[in-house]
């Protein structure tokens, strides 16, 4: 369970068929699987059987919730809806806890806008918090997102290489260092 | 503290957090936890298998 590669999957934060939040997820994902020590795979929450007339611990998705367990670090990529995330992901985020905490996250945001999704990062700020997350102070932002990819998916804006690749170090820094302190610095 | 041995692979575990589980629950509450308004968990990490435990703070 615990090696020396650091473990950090990408949350697809929507259950809405025909985004482009996908290709953002894809892109942020081929981007860690380049990194040496580093692996990852997308978990697309869209995909996730999980009831929505309970919550917490009683519905938790025990592939989700070992992807958690195993997780150093989180890369999130969620479109903003209305000023906020989709309701979804919050449901399926409460589903773990002890899994979180004293982990790393960092937040894609992503919208057809021009803001890429600045209000749904701040807005999931807090929650972060409260599920023991450690934030990082990169996001990156999928402004005109419809600009960013092709229909196809491929990147057309090549800045997002340069953006996602400081997001990213921040990211590794604070997850091998949230690694060292859990599993050896005592709570004083 | 008493301390945490891993259920995966036996190791001692790391307690590195203490962390209040806001939940519906309302049974068996001690006093620090109405206090705090949720139950107060004590959190541990095994640092041989990256298994994560969490324990309800007596």
């Amino acid at each position: 369970m615990s090696t020396p590669v650091l473990s950090i999957p990408v949350i697809l934060g929507t259950t809405r068929h025909g985004h482009m939040s996908g290709y953002a997820a894809q892109f942020m994902r081929d981007q860690i699987a380049k990194r040496n020590g580093v692996e990852t795979e997308l978990i697309d929450i869209g995909t996730m059987a999980i009831p929505t007339t309970d919550a917490g611990e009683a519905i938790k998705d025990a592939a989700f919730s070992f992807a958690m367990m195993r997780a150093d670090a989180l890369v999130l990529v969620v479109p903003e809806y209305n000023h906020g995330y989709p309701g979804f992901l919050k449901h399926v985020l409460d589903t773990n806890l002890k899994e979180y905490i004293h982990k790393a996250v960092g937040i894609c945001g992503v919208s057809a806008g021009g803001f890429g999704g600045t209000r749904v990062i701040q807005n999931l700020l807090p929650v972060m918090r409260e599920l023991g997350l450690v934030t990082i102070f990169w996001d990156v932002n999928f402004s005109s997102v419809q600009n960013v990819f092709d229909a196809a998916g491929t990147l057309l804006d090549q800045s997002f290489l340069t953006r996602s690749e400081k997001f990213l170090n921040e990211l590794v820094w604070m997850a091998k260092v949230l690694r060292h302190g859990r599993e050896n610095v005592a709570l004083a | 503290m008493q301390q945490m041995m891993c259920p995966r692979c036996g190791a001692q575990m790391n307690h590195h957090a203490e962390k209040v589980e806001f939940s519906s629950v309302r049974d068996g509450l001690t006093a620090t936890d109405r206090t705090l308004d949720g139950i107060l968990q004590n959190v541990y990490a095994c640092p041989n298998c990256g298994g994560i435990e969490m324990r309800r703070v007596s």
